[in-house]
């Protein structure tokens, strides 16, 4: 308990973390109450076409195109929003590190062959190859939470690589060679509870990353078209802005305020994890 | 004059709002020479060398350059552009057509009836889309003197949609210059030459396309534009922004969305008419697999029709700017019939036919579960709505978005849909474009917008064999109508809205000759006013 109390008294030193939290954490209470407070199809028709936010009870944010609820909406946008950032982003940590940590540990031949391939994949412009992946597979949650990982695992993969060259020739690890401890284990138990601080903040970042991907397929009409998320909520507004901006300036706000939080919250993360600012 | 204006009023009544068509409020003016017509369009075609194309993009540039024997006029008739007088043998397989005097290419040599018959059983009979089928029974030309040519049909077709298919799809290209072995792949396509008013000037990729005033033009006088300047605008709201700037003078085939028409027209400077696309404006329609058990029954497709409320899609996704269909053919068509049911709103009637159809709803409240394919914008939306529609009646729908081309193979090649919305434009002449989708014999895996839906009904081919040859226009008349109350009796494809389509305009363009089908006039007539 002591431990993580201290972890949070770092934190908290951040004002805009806390901030940050506050978000995310009213974005997930959205998302994980929304079957509960908006039972049935969140797509259904409720009412008129286009009414205003804020000019009836019935529809506090108003409606959209089809006459939808656009708070319903926005409560069930937030799962999509952030189950896609959770899913993409720990499967891109999963590839990121598996991949990283081989390169940085091994080196030589194969760590060379993991890094180039890694090179291969950054040089493909991310959302250019999302687009591709997401038309290939058939636009689905799944599709999109995997194209958005293809893409983004690559910084992740490099962190990792350049954490474990760091460590590798250290006298603790040598020690375990010496000892007779099997490379995994060293890998797993050694080395990895040491470089995990940057890899959370990283993956906290592209979590936010992979919830402006969902976003901007969705917006494309690539998303899944039978769920709602934000994005596509923002790209069915785009053809009647000017005349309701509402309908996807609604959404458009939420994906703002829910990649905003989540960048704050990495920040803190940062600054808590740093051992280097722990004295501040 | 009068009498065009006179047609342009008439049109303009028959817009379902109030505030489109406005140009009628123009008065007899004299035309005044120069200027330069911006016109805004959606992409860069395919290719300027209109007599192998088929898309609206190409066919509208193309055709300033690249003139048609006749055009469509807005009461079905039929007026010479290239042709002095025309006629046709009373069993409809010899037509006859008289060249005007003094008509050269833009390269000074003279337009003759070589470069007619080349035009269509070279160029347009191989390469354009709709000629492989239309001109199929074209099979050879005669040639009694340079100004006639007379078409040989081995099979009968009737007047209009031959006609139809010339005004529209039949742009005449000189011989000497196009007479090559593979003209697709032949560079003189990138400059075309041909009889129109306009001589191409120069293509700057997905920036611009230029004409330039061909001096030499028949007509004295005309062409009245010294320019005309397409410019390439990929986003609607950039095309809307273009016109309140004063940017552009013109767009044609509903260049803005329908959310931004309204406040486009309230502009003073700024005119919308809704006639001039008239004879290719399309229905949306729901194509229906029947391979699939359930959508084979008719109670099941009628309950489908039933759960739409049509209104509201012509509300919601047109802005009011459509109007509930009731078949494949347009209800402002001379060819619809109009003794056909009005398709209503029942959900409890469709509720009944489906457990009578013996698909009662299931534990989880669905009977059943239907993939439905949009394709395009306003069609997604429909898309949305009729999931929304069909989960009253206990039908759960999957809505499957895929690009153009994996959309059309998914419809015509792989036959792997239930549901798909499909815009069923007439163009010209339900012939062209429309008997397909219900004619057993064009099921025909890979063409696109053709028969995907496995309809096979002897009734309907009889139908459609008739439609196709009956030279009697009243004969025909009865046989299209016959198919249109087959197919609302089978709904082999459930009509949805049938939707208007709007050009628009600055003020200071005046249009000279109208016609139900402008885009693909010369415009050689149409000037600006100063």
């Amino acid at each position: 308990m002591e431990p993580l109390l201290q972890f949070w008294r770092r934190y908290r030193q951040n004002r805009g973390a806390v901030f940050g939290l506050a978000i995310v954490l009213t974005a997930s209470a959205m998302a994980l109450l929304a079957p509960w407070l908006f039972p049935g199809d969140p797509r259904r028709i409720a009412g008129a076409p286009y009414i205003a936010p804020f000019v009836t009870w019935q529809f506090p944010l108003g409606t959209d195109q089809l006459g939808r609820d656009i708070f319903v909406q926005l409560f069930y946008g937030a799962r999509v929003s952030l189950l896609v950032g959770i899913a993409a982003s720990l499967v891109t940590a999963l590839i990121g590190c598996t991949i990283g940590a081989l390169a940085g540990f091994y080196g030589g031949r194969l760590g060379a062959l993991l890094m180039r391939g890694t090179e291969m994949f950054q040089t493909i412009p991310d959302i250019m190859l999302a687009l591709v992946l997401v038309t290939i597979l058939q636009a689905s949650l799944l599709s999109v939470i995997i194209s958005i990982a293809i893409v983004s695992w690559t910084t992740v993969a490099r962190v990792t690589r350049a954490e474990f060259l760091k460590f590798r020739s250290q006298d603790f690890v040598l020690a375990c060679v010496v000892m007779g401890m099997p490379s995994w284990r060293i890998i797993v138990s050694q080395i990895f509870p040491n470089v995990l601080p940057p890899i959370v903040v990283m993956t906290s970042i592209i979590a936010a990353g992979a919830i402006l991907a969902e976003s901007s397929l969705s917006f494309l009409g690539l998303g899944d078209p039978n769920s709602v998320s934000w994005g596509m909520m923002t790209g069915a507004g785009r053809s009647v802005f000017r005349n309701a901006w509402y309908v996807s300036g609604i959404p458009g706000l939420a994906i703002l305020m829910a990649v905003l939080g989540i960048n704050l919250v990495s920040d803190g993360l940062n600054d808590a994890l740093n051992p280097r600012r722990r004295e501040r | 004059m009068i009498s065009r204006r006179t047609v342009l009023a008439m049109g303009g009544g028959l817009s379902l709002l109030p505030w489109v068509g406005r140009l009628v409020a123009q008065e007899a003016k004299q035309p005044s020479s120069g200027g330069v017509l911006r016109v805004a369009v959606y992409d860069d075609p395919r290719s300027i060398f209109s007599p192998i194309e088929t898309g609206d993009l190409e066919l509208t540039i193309g055709s300033k350059i690249f003139e048609t024997l006749l055009r469509l006029k807005a009461d079905n008739s039929f007026e010479g552009v290239l042709a002095e007088s025309w006629k046709y043998s009373p069993d409809g397989t010899q037509y006859e057509f008289r060249l005007r005097d003094g008509i050269h290419f833009h390269d000074g040599k003279p337009l003759t009836s070589e470069d007619v018959a080349f035009s269509i059983l070279q160029l347009g009979k191989k390469y354009n889309a709709f000629g492989s089928t239309l001109f199929a029974n074209v099979t050879s030309a005669d040639l009694p003197d340079a100004k006639t040519v007379v078409f040989k049909l081995t099979k009968p077709m009737p007047p209009f949609p031959f006609l139809g298919m010339l005004a529209a799809f039949g742009p005449i290209a000189p011989k000497h210059l196009y007479d090559v072995a593979d003209i697709l792949k032949n560079p003189q396509i990138n400059k075309p030459v041909g009889s129109g008013p306009f001589r191409f000037k120069e293509w700057n990729r997905s920036s611009s396309i230029v004409l330039d005033r061909n001096p030499d033009f028949r007509e004295k006088a005309q062409p009245y534009l010294d320019q005309i300047v397409f410019r390439i605008i990929t986003d609607p709201g950039a095309r809307a922004a273009a016109f309140e700037a004063d940017e552009i003078d013109a767009g044609v085939n509903s260049p803005v969305s329908k959310a931004d028409l309204k406040r486009i027209s309230e502009l003073p400077f700024i005119a919308v008419d809704a006639t001039g696309n008239k004879a290719t404006e399309g229905v949306n329609a729901l194509e229906v697999n029947l391979r699939r058990k359930e959508l084979s029954d008719v109670r099941v497709r009628r309950a489908i029709s039933m759960a739409i409320d049509r209104a509201f899609i012509c509300n919601a996704v047109y802005s009011g700017m459509a109007a509930p269909a009731r078949g494949p053919i347009r209800s402002d068509s001379f060819l619809f019939e109009p003794a056909l049911p009005e398709l209503a709103l029942n959900v409890e009637e469709a509720n009944k036919l489906l457990d009578e159809a013996g698909y009662p709803k299931g534990a989880d409240g669905w009977r059943f579960t239907l993939n439905i394919d949009p394709n395009g914008d306003d069609l997604n939306v429909i898309g949305e709505y009729i999931k929304q529609a069909i989960a009253n009646i206990g039908i759960n729908g999957n809505i499957i978005v895929s690009d153009y081309a994996t959309h059309n193979a998914r419809i015509y090649t792989d036959y792997d849909f239930d549901l798909s919305i499909q815009v069923i434009s007439t163009l010209v002449d339900p012939q062209i474009s429309v008997f397909d989708y219900y004619w057993s014999k064009a099921i025909s895996k890979g063409r696109w917008q053709t028969n995907a839906t496995d309809y096979r009904n002897e009734e309907m081919d009889k139908a459609i064999d008739v439609a196709e040859s009956a030279i009697d226009a009243d004969q025909r008349l009865a046989a299209v109508r016959q198919i249109q109350t087959i197919a609302a009796r089978d709904l082999p494809l459930i009509p949805l809205v049938e939707y208007e389509s709007h050009n628009v305009f600055n003020k200071r363009v005046q249009l000279g000759s109208t016609g139900p089908v402008w885009p693909l006039q010369n415009w050689a007539d149409a000037w600006l006013e100063k």
